[in-house]
């Protein structure tokens, strides 16, 4: 188990969802929501609905850059890629216990969050074109069942695409988790997420060759490890060809209407 | 400008699709190359245009969006832009300028530009004569500067103060090159007007 829950005299809880049963084959995602265009102040935006996990994602840029980075002419010649991770208040369930420093600047884990989306996407984006400007994107996670940065990665890059922002491609992403019976699941939601042994989740650029990121938490041998990566890395293409076809279909809508 | 057309559908991109083989195209905004192919960069319609009688040049244009945020331009000013802003502080040998917008449109976010002593104007004076802060003037955009701000120029004579408010608090009037009289009390005040 990758989270133990403990009770309220700390005794380590048995979980409540030991019945659990997955209602879904294995192999498939839970319902996919993609949405563009939420915040209408933002240069894009993008809200993405996983099951019942929600982000929203808005993206400002390029725009003159509010903090002076230090480092002189040679790093202002490209463009700066800053992200602020916020999980809001209600994400999480209230049988778990509730968050008790809300308001208190950002929690470690929004950080580690924040963190690892700008190392996803710096990648991405062509920031050469975009001298002494910086790109700030703002993700809210509204609540968390399970796979929560996979989410978050869709939701980002809907919102650069919609801000016309260059990137080298659409960035897809998926999560696997293992189970204690040695079963795949794809897309596992929060029970499923804590019952796991090993999660791995995956985000990749769809028309490149090589992976953005790989996360991975818990124990696995190497060949489970392999097989648990090219897994995901399938899901995130299935993703990613439903996300590219919902941009073309937004598109395609609003073009009659400008002409 | 040739839109190019399969039948009547025009052809749209998301990016990273892949567009063409390099072949005899150039590239334009919003697609870059890899590996001798072209793909695009942004979501948009694919636009081939004829640069010259050989060559077709290969741009991802960016569907208009429909809400207000088109109101104002988000793309920051490039080199050779002539942009409207307002002075912010004036030091002997520098003055720095808010810039809020070009001659056709305002931008979203407002950056900074700074009119150095060399680029006022070809003649020697005192910047405190040329610019005033609050005044509005009219610039030339030289080059992307240092990380702080653009740096403008005003060598021309099209470029200057249009706009300034005189010591008593009354718009101003340009009289000649160099100065500008107050509608109210009819005081001159020495400012690099612009034609």
């Amino acid at each position: 188990m990758l989270f133990q829950r403990y009770g309220p005299c700390l005794e380590p809880q048995s979980s409540l969802e030991e019945n659990y049963q997955r209602t879904r084959p294995n192999n498939s995602l839970r319902s996919l929501v993609l949405n563009t265009r939420t915040i209408a102040d933002a240069a894009g935006s993008g809200y993405v609905e996983l099951g019942r996990t929600k982000v929203i994602a808005a993206v400002y840029g390029p725009r003159p850059p509010l903090r002076s980075s230090k480092g002189g002419v040679e790093n202002a010649m490209k463009g700066r890629l800053t992200c602020e991770v916020v999980k809001s208040a209600y994400c999480s369930y209230s049988c778990e216990s509730t968050r008790s420093q809300i308001g208190k600047g950002f929690s470690e884990e929004e950080r580690l969050l924040s963190i690892r989306l700008v190392r996803a996407f710096e990648p991405i984006l062509l920031l050469d074109k975009y001298p002494k400007c910086s790109i700030d994107i703002f993700v809210v996670l509204l609540e968390d069942d399970g796979s929560a940065f996979t989410a978050m990665t869709l939701a980002t890059s809907l919102a650069l695409a919609d801000a016309s922002i260059e990137l080298v491609s659409i960035v897809a992403s998926a999560t696997v988790a293992i189970s204690p019976k040695q079963e795949y699941l794809v897309d596992p939601d929060k029970t499923e997420c804590e019952q796991a042994i090993a999660l791995i989740t995956v985000s990749l650029p769809l028309h490149a060759t090589q992976l953005c990121e790989i996360y991975h938490i818990g124990k696995l041998s190497a060949e489970e490890w392999l097989s648990a990566v090219q897994l995901a890395v399938e899901v995130a293409q299935t993703v990613g060809n439903s996300m590219c076809q919902f941009l073309l279909q937004e598109m395609a809508k609003n073009e009659p209407s400008n002409q | 400008m040739q839109s190019s057309s399969s039948g009547d559908k025009p052809l749209y991109a998301v990016p990273g699709m892949e567009i063409c083989e390099q072949g005899n195209f150039s590239i334009g905004s919003g697609c870059y190359s890899n590996h001798s192919k072209i793909y695009a960069s942004l979501l948009g319609r694919v636009v081939f245009h004829q640069v010259d009688t050989s060559s077709l040049q290969v741009c991802v244009v960016p569907v208009a969006r429909t809400t207000t945020s088109t109101l104002r331009r988000s793309a920051p000013p490039t080199v050779g832009d002539v942009v409207i802003g307002k002075v912010f502080k004036v030091t002997w040998r520098a003055v720095v300028v808010d810039i809020f917008g070009t001659e056709m449109e305002l931008f979203r976010y407002p950056f900074r530009g700074v009119i150095r002593l060399a680029d006022v104007t070809n003649l020697k004076t005192d910047l405190h004569h040329c610019f005033r802060t609050g005044d509005i003037v009219r610039a030339q955009v030289v080059s992307l500067g240092d990380p702080q701000a653009y740096y403008l120029s005003t060598n021309d004579s099209r470029f200057g103060v249009i706009y300034a408010t005189s010591n008593a608090g009354y718009p101003m009037e340009p009289c000649n090159e160099n100065e500008m009289i107050c509608t109210k009390t009819a005081i001159k005040e020495s400012r690099k007007v612009a034609k």
